[in-house]
C-alpha cells in the first residue's frame, strides 16, 4: 500500500479536495478544423485527450456498410508517454484498450440517432496523451463534445465519470493513485436525467453502498454535463458572432 | 486531396514554369506557416505540439531515463506513429529509421553523460495527428522544439562515481535545461528546372523527385538524399538542383532557427 | 507473355495461337551457357555478371563486386524481377513498382534501413521503368543480398545500393521490361548517386557522411560518382552486347 494518506480525518483527499469535488475541468471544440470533422480537446485534471470524428462519411470497406443505420467505429489510441513512466508497448491491441472501444462503440450505438446515416460510416479517432486515473469518463466526455462539434445528431450529452469507495465514504472524480487504491466505479449518465447508459465495475463494491455512490456519481457527471454544456454555448455564441460580422 | 489528370497537368506546367506559380501563391523558397506550442505535457521532461496550415499536426514528447553507459548503445531512441497507417508501413519504419540515425549520428552522445557511469537516455515519441504531405520536415521542427524546451532534473550527487557504489541523485525541484546540438531536416520538391522548399501535398503530387536535405551545427550535413514524394510523375533531375538545393537550405536554415527558437 | 492470367480481359477463344514475333525470348539453357563467365575488369572493382539464373523468373541477374585492392571488400547480389503481372483492386493507368530486399545469410542490416533502401530504390526505378506501358500490372523486384564485406564495419551500406541499381538494371533487361536507359550508380567514398541518359541526369543521390556537403562540393561529388558510373554502365553494356552476340 501507498504511505499517502488517502482520506484524511479531516476530509481530505491526496490533492486537497473534498470528497464530492470534481478536477479541473476544461474543454474546448474544433480544435482540429482541418483535420476532420468534428474534435475536441478535454483536459480533466491530468487527463489531456484529442478527440476526432470524421464522418458520417462513405465506408471504406464495402462490408462496413449497413442499409439501415449508420456504422460507429471507436479507436482509442494510448501514446506510449502518456503515463510518467514510458511504456514499453504501444497499448495498439492490448485487451483493455480494445474492451475499452467496444463499451464505447456500445454506448454511443445507443445516443447517436443511427437510422439518419444510413449506409454510413462514423469514426472516432481519440488520442490519450496523458493519463491520470478516470480515463474511461474523460473518453465519454471527449466524444461526446466531439459528436457535437460534428453535428452528427444525438439524444442528449452523455457526462462520464468515476467514483470510488472509499471504507464507508464515495469519493468523486478518482485520480490514479486513488483508482489503485480502492475500487472504483465509472458512470455514463445522459444529460440532466438520471439514466445511465454506462455503468462499468471492474472491482469487488459492497452492494449496500452502491446507492450512495451512484448518487454521488449521477450528480457529478450532472456537473459535468453542465460545464460542457456552458462552454458549448460560449463557442456557439462566438461563432454566432463570426458569422454575423462578415455579412 | 484527388485530384484529376487535367489538374495535376495543369499545377505541373504552374510549377515547372520560371519562376514557380505555387497554388498557394508562395515564393520558392517559403515555408507554410506552422504554430508551435512546447512544454505543455508535465509528465514529460520536454513535449511540442506543432501545427501547419493544412492541418498537419504532430505531437512530440522526450522523455529520459537514467541508465548505465556500459548496458546501452543508442542513448536516443524515436518512436514513430502516424494515424491511418500500420506501425510496419514503409512510410512509418523509413522516417523511424532515418530519425532514429539522424539523431544518432548528429548529436554528441557526450552531452547526455550524467556521472562517470550513468547517463540520460532520451526516449522522443512522435505522434503525428493527421498529415497530408510527407510528414518529416514537420517531425523534425517538432522534435526540435521538443528537445529545445527540455529540462532534465539537476544532478547532486558527485560526478565521478567509478569507484563508489552510488546511484545518481537529483536536486527536489531545480531541472536544467538540455544543451545539445539538434539537426533539423528538410523536404524539397523538384519541379522541372525548380526546387521548391515545403511542398505542399498537391505539389509533391505532380514533383519530379523530393530531396531531403539535413542541417546540423550550422552546416548542411548527412544524410542528403533523394526522396520519393510520389509514383507517378518521378523523373531523374540535373546534378544542379541538388547543388540548388543545398544553397537554398544554406540561406534557410538559420532564418528558420531563429523562428523555432524566438 | 501468356503464362500469366488477365480476368479483366476476354481472351478469345481458347485454342487461339498467340501472335510469335521473331526471337521474342532466349531460352534458358542457352543463355546459361552462353553467358557463363563475364568477368571484367574496370577500375578498381572487378565485377561478375550472369543472367537468368532464376529460372521461375521473368528476369534475373547475378553480380559480384569484389574489390581490386582488398580482397576481402566483395558483394554478392541476386536480382530477380517477376512482372509485369496482373493486380488485384483498382484500376491503375501505370503499372506499380515493388522493391523488397533480403540478407540471405547472415542478417547484419537493421530493419528500417533495409526499408529505407528500398523506397530508395522504388524512387530510382520509378523514374526509369516506362510504367505507362503496363497499364494495371505490378512489377516485383526482390533481391536477394547474398555476402557483403567492406569497409571497416561489416557491410557497407553504399557498395551494397550500388550493386542493388546495377543489378536491378541487368535484371530489367534480361526481363525484357522497358526501361528509358541503362541506369547504373556511381560510389565515391560514402556517397551513392544513380545516373541515367549519360550522367546528365540524377535518379538517385545518397549521401550518408558529413564531409563536403556545401553546395559547392556536392557537384564534384557527382562528378567522382560519374566517372564510376560511366565504368559501371561500360562493363554492364559490354555484358549485354557479348551476352546478344552469344544467344545470335
Amino acid at each position: 500500500m501507498s504511505r499517502l494518506e488517502i482520506y484524511s480525518p479531516e476530509g481530505l483527499r491526496v490533492d486537497g479536495r473534498r470528497w464530492n469535488e470534481l478536477r479541473r475541468f476544461e474543454c474546448s471544440i474544433n480544435t482540429h478544423a482541418n483535420a476532420s470533422d468534428g474534435s475536441s480537446y478535454l483536459e480533466q485534471g491530468n487527463n489531456k485527450i484529442i478527440t476526432l470524428v470524421n464522418g458520417p462519411q462513405e465506408p471504406k470497406l464495402r462490408s462496413h456498410t449497413n442499409a439501415t443505420k449508420a456504422v460507429l467505429t471507436v479507436s482509442v489510441n494510448i501514446t506510449r508517454f502518456s503515463k510518467t513512466e514510458r511504456s514499453k508497448s504501444s497499448h495498439r491491441n492490448e485487451r483493455r484498450v480494445l474492451e475499452m472501444q467496444t463499451a464505447l462503440v456500445r454506448t454511443f450505438e445507443k445516443n447517436i440517432l443511427m437510422h439518419l446515416y444510413p449506409r454510413t460510416q462514423i469514426d472516432i479517432q481519440i488520442h490519450v496523451l496523458q493519463q491520470d486515473g478516470g480515463l474511461m469518463g474523460s473518453l465519454i466526455n471527449g466524444i461526446t463534445l466531439a459528436l457535437i462539434d460534428a453535428g452528427i445528431a444525438i439524444y442528449d450529452y452523455i457526462s462520464g465519470v468515476s467514483i470510488g469507495l472509499y471504507d464507508t465514504t464515495p469519493l468523486l472524480d478518482l485520480n490514479t493513485v486513488e483508482e489503485n487504491a480502492m475500487s472504483s466505479v465509472t458512470l455514463g449518465v445522459m444529460g440532466r436525467s438520471e439514466k445511465l447508459s454506462l455503468l462499468l465495475v471492474e472491482d469487488k463494491l459492497a452492494l449496500d453502498r452502491m446507492e450512495s455512490v451512484l448518487a454521488i456519481g449521477i450528480a457529478g457527471a450532472h456537473r459535468i454535463r453542465d460545464l460542457m454544456d456552458k462552454e458549448l454555448r460560449k463557442h456557439g455564441e462566438k461563432r454566432l458572432a463570426n458569422v454575423s460580422s462578415n455579412q | 486531396m484527388v485530384m484529376s489528370l487535367t489538374e495535376k497537368r495543369y499545377l505541373q506546367e504552374c510549377l515547372i514554369s520560371k519562376p514557380p506559380l505555387r497554388p498557394d501563391g508562395r515564393n520558392d523558397d517559403q515555408f507554410r506557416p506552422i504554430e508551435v506550442f512546447t512544454d505543455f505535457l508535465p509528465t514529460s521532461n520536454g513535449s511540442s505540439k506543432i501545427v501547419a496550415s493544412d492541418g498537419t499536426e504532430c505531437v512530440v514528447s522526450v522523455k529520459s531515463k537514467v541508465v548505465d553507459r556500459s548496458l546501452e548503445d543508442d542513448l536516443i531512441v524515436v518512436d514513430v506513429d502516424i494515424t491511418g497507417r500500420r506501425d510496419d508501413s514503409p512510410l512509418v519504419q523509413e522516417i523511424a529509421s532515418i530519425l532514429n540515425r539522424v539523431l544518432l549520428l548528429q548529436i554528441d552522445q557526450e552531452q547526455l553523460r550524467l556521472t562517470q557511469k550513468y547517463s540520460f537516455k532520451l526516449y522522443i515519441d512522435v505522434l503525428v495527428l493527421s498529415s497530408y504531405s510527407h510528414p518529416l520536415t514537420l517531425i523534425s521542427f517538432a522534435i526540435y522544439s521538443a528537445l529545445n524546451s527540455t529540462q532534465l532534473p539537476t544532478l547532486i550527487s558527485s560526478e565521478d562515481d567509478l569507484d563508489v557504489a552510488e546511484l545518481p541523485t537529483f536536486h527536489d525541484y531545480d531541472m536544467s535545461k538540455l544543451n545539445i546540438d539538434i539537426p533539423i531536416m528538410f523536404t524539397l520538391a523538384v519541379c522541372g528546372q525548380n526546387v521548391i522548399v515545403d511542398p505542399a501535398s498537391s505539389e509533391s503530387d505532380v514533383a519530379s523527385n523530393g530531396i531531403l536535405v539535413t542541417w546540423c551545427k550550422g552546416k548542411v550535413g548527412a544524410p542528403i538524399r533523394t526522396l520519393s514524394l510520389n509514383e507517378e510523375y518521378t523523373r531523374g533531375i540535373h546534378p544542379d538542383r541538388l547543388a540548388e538545393s543545398i544553397r537554398l537550405i544554406e540561406i534557410l536554415a538559420p532564418k528558420v532557427l531563429q523562428a523555432l527558437d524566438g | 507473355m501468356l503464362n500469366t492470367t488477365d480476368r479483366r480481359r476476354i481472351l478469345g477463344p481458347a485454342n487461339a495461337k498467340p501472335l510469335v514475333f521473331d526471337r521474342s525470348s532466349v531460352p534458358v539453357e542457352e543463355n546459361q551457357e552462353s553467358a557463363k563467365k563475364s568477368s571484367v575488369s574496370t577500375g578498381n572493382d572487378a565485377i561478375y555478371i550472369e543472367n537468368g539464373i532464376v529460372v521461375n523468373c521473368n528476369g534475373s541477374s547475378y553480380l559480384e563486386v569484389r574489390s581490386r585492392t582488398n580482397d576481402k571488400n566483395c558483394t554478392l547480389l541476386l536480382t530477380s524481377i517477376y512482372g509485369p503481372r496482373p493486380s488485384r483492386g483498382a484500376f491503375n493507368a501505370k503499372a506499380t513498382l515493388s522493391v523488397q530486399f533480403k540478407e540471405v545469410t547472415l542478417e547484419k542490416i537493421a530493419a528500417g534501413q533495409i526499408k529505407e533502401i528500398c523506397t530508395f530504390l522504388t524512387n530510382v526505378f520509378n523514374a526509369v521503368v516506362n510504367l505507362e506501358r503496363y497499364p494495371k500490372s505490378g512489377i516485383d523486384v526482390f533481391l536477394s543480398l547474398i555476402h557483403s564485406s567492406s569497409g571497416q564495419q561489416d557491410f557497407e551500406l553504399e557498395s551494397i545500393i550500388t550493386a542493388c541499381v546495377n543489378g536491378i538494371t541487368l535484371a530489367f533487361v534480361d526481363a525484357g521490361i522497358e526501361i528509358l536507359d541503362t541506369v547504373s550508380a556511381g560510389m565515391y567514398k560514402r556517397n551513392v548517386t544513380a545516373f541515367m541518359k549519360n550522367g546528365t541526369e540524377v535518379v538517385g543521390f545518397w549521401k550518408d557522411d558529413d564531409e563536403q556537403s556545401s553546395s559547392e562540393n556536392i557537384l564534384e561529388i557527382v562528378e567522382k560518382c560519374k566517372e564510376h558510373y560511366l565504368t559501371n554502365r561500360k562493363t554492364m553494356i559490354e555484358f549485354m552486347v557479348r551476352n546478344k552476340n552469344a544467344s545470335d
